[in-house]
């Protein structure tokens, strides 16, 4: 379908899933659809702040509010949208404070398309669908970027948090002291009995030291094998 | 705020309200029954993904083990996803003019003083150097005639850890079949009855937006007709111009290794790990802390019987050292060398532990 700008009058190429976009040439808003096929939108009730207090000082890269259809279905909201979000797949959003949508609530570069052929699946209307805010936080991971959801209404993290757990399982001085746990009574023990029998130095030293990395190494793979916290 | 503009899908014959599924050219009006026909819809192709979810499965855990061996036992792996992430392709033939102010060089040749073999005196005439000299400026036209194709991102690709394409991306997509310019090969027409597997994601991108930014990468290369003009002036006329949707297909898995989550995007065509984050397992710090530990429980039993007899035994023969006073004074700073050694191991631990590829 083509229509043409209202601000500057360029010809533009619309698909069927966009009711709202904004002019590549004159950057104008320009809502593609009849009045009453508007759908409702929820304010945000968490801002970027709050957002930007989930994670540890620096780790966003990028924070931007996006809003993603959602149907009213007889057992809750339904998601209407196809976008590459695994977490959002079983997510069912809070309800929020609605609004009919107006230009002034959000920008075209922000809402999420509406799937159409979801809506055709389950007979729903457009009317009907609520835009959902949703934050998405680009986390810098050590190189690497990963998006992160935040809804906009309750403030939680939607799916995993790729920084829980960041202290690594494994605690040096934790496996030095189990070590010395186990290889310290192995030494003392052996020693004890070589003084006992009145060996000689140099064979009393090698002896308790190999008691003692028996025992230290024989922790180790105890502790190797259950030492780090399961999931 | 200026006023709304809105503009409705409009049937030609009674002016009623239209619907129309993407990928369809025709309908009929729902109230006046009319035949409606779409010129100028928009093809949209898959690239079907050959790679089964066992076999992304597969390459993640390949990826896991490569790091660290025991990871991919440990690791609780959730259901791959697939997705087609759409881009679109859009080629366009370019023709037009540059108009342009060619600098008109003259090649003079100059004599040039070169020092005589006796090192005293100058030989003027014996050799010359060519110097370019600006006499002037030409008025030139150049004709540019080009046929270019760019593929953009339609979705936003970022969250998953993969750069988006546009005009402006520097980026390329490394192991991916599709790039900035050419069709990828194996293209299928997209049909919702046969491609059913996967999530069709929805483009976020407008075909408007996209042709802009096709046409403003179009022009920067048809600009390069322009090359060597001082003050220049464009005409491009886009022509020919031909658009599709492809979609490309990624497997996102998702996977937890000792309750951390962890992510890995795997090509739909390749099997290769694109982009993902992998534990990277236990290091040589652990065998460090227990070494140390070793050593510390051979030293402290000796250390007591020191402390208690005032004779240190590993020595051969059991001579009194009179000496225990400095003995335990480098014990004690062996033991703070310890301590400060397994704290750095501490930090060095909790930085690390992830690698990405």
């Amino acid at each position: 379908m083509k229509i043409s700008c209202s601000q500057c009058g360029a010809e533009l190429t619309v698909m069927e899933t966009e009711f709202y976009l904004r002019c590549p040439y004159c950057e104008a808003s320009i809502t593609v659809t009849a009045v009453e096929d508007l759908p409702f939108i929820v304010v945000p009730s968490v801002g970027e702040e709050a957002v930007r207090r989930l994670f540890p000082a620096g780790a966003i890269a990028e924070l931007e509010l996006r809003y993603f259809p959602y149907a009213d279905g007889p057992a809750g909201p339904l998601p209407v949208f196809s976008q590459p979000f695994p977490e959002l797949e079983e997510y069912r959003p809070p309800a929020g404070d609605r609004k009919v949508f107006s230009e002034d609530l959000a920008g075209p570069d922000q809402i999420i398309p509406i799937d159409e052929d979801i809506l055709a699946e389950r007979e729903l209307r457009r009317s009907g669908t609520v835009l959902h805010p949703v934050w998405l936080a680009m986390l810098k991971l050590e190189g690497y970027s990963q998006g992160v959801l935040v809804d906009g209404v309750s403030g939680r993290i939607v799916g995993d948090n790729p920084l829980e757990g960041e202290t690594a399982p494994e605690v040096p001085s934790r496996t030095f002291l189990l070590c010395l746990l186990l290889g310290l009574p192995c030494a003392a023990l052996v020693y004890w009995l070589l003084h006992a029998a009145a060996a000689g130095g140099s064979a009393k030293a090698l002896l308790t030291i190999l008691a003692a990395a028996a025992g230290s190494f024989a922790a180790l793979r105890l502790f190797g094998e259950r030492g780090a916290p399961s999931g | 705020m200026a006023e709304s503009p809105f503009v409705t899908l409009k049937c030609p014959a009674c002016g009623g309200g239209l619907s129309l599924r993407e990928g369809e050219t025709h309908t009929s009006c729902p109230s006046c029954d009319s035949g409606v026909l779409l010129t100028g819809a928009v093809g949209n192709y898959v690239l079907p993904s050959e790679v089964g979810s066992t076999q992304a499965l597969r390459a993640v855990r390949k990826a896991m083990e490569s790091g660290w061996k025991d990871s991919a036992g440990r690791s609780r792996v959730s259901r791959p996803r697939l997705f087609y992430v759409p881009f679109w392709h859009i080629s366009a033939q370019v023709q037009g003019y540059v108009l342009g102010l060619e600098p008109e060089v003259r090649e003079e040749e100059q004599p040039r003083p070169v020092e005589n073999p006796d090192g005293q005196s100058m030989s003027v005439f014996q050799s010359t150097r060519t110097v370019k000299r600006r006499v002037g400026v030409r008025a030139v036209e150049r004709e540019v005639q080009l046929r270019g194709s760019v593929n953009v991102s339609a979705a936003d690709l970022e969250p998953l850890g993969i750069p988006n394409l546009s005009s402006k991306a520097q980026m390329s997509l490394e192991g991916m079949e599709i790039q900035r310019n050419a069709l990828p090969e194996g293209l299928e027409v997209f049909d919702s009855r046969v491609h059913t597997d996967g999530v069709f994601v929805d483009p976020l991108v407008s075909l408007s937006e996209a042709r802009a930014d096709a046409e403003e990468y179009l022009r920067r290369l048809a600009g390069g007709a322009g090359r060597g003009l001082e003050q220049q002036w464009k005409y491009l006329v886009f022509t020919g111009r031909r658009d599709c949707l492809i979609y490309y297909p990624l497997w996102v898995v998702g996977f937890a290794v000792d309750g951390r989550p962890y992510r890995a995007v795997v090509d739909g065509r390749s099997a290769r790990v694109l982009r993902g984050r992998f534990p990277a397992g236990p290091s040589g710090s652990r065998y460090i802390a227990a070494g140390a530990a070793a050593l510390w429980a051979f030293a402290i039993p000796p250390l007591v019987n020191l402390l208690a007899t005032g004779t240190f035994d590993y020595h051969s023969g059991t001579t009194s050292l009179n000496c225990s006073g400095v003995l335990l004074i480098i014990a004690g700073a062996l033991g703070i060398g310890t301590w400060q050694m397994l704290r750095a191991l501490d930090r060095m631990e909790s930085r690390g532990g992830t690698r990405h590829v």
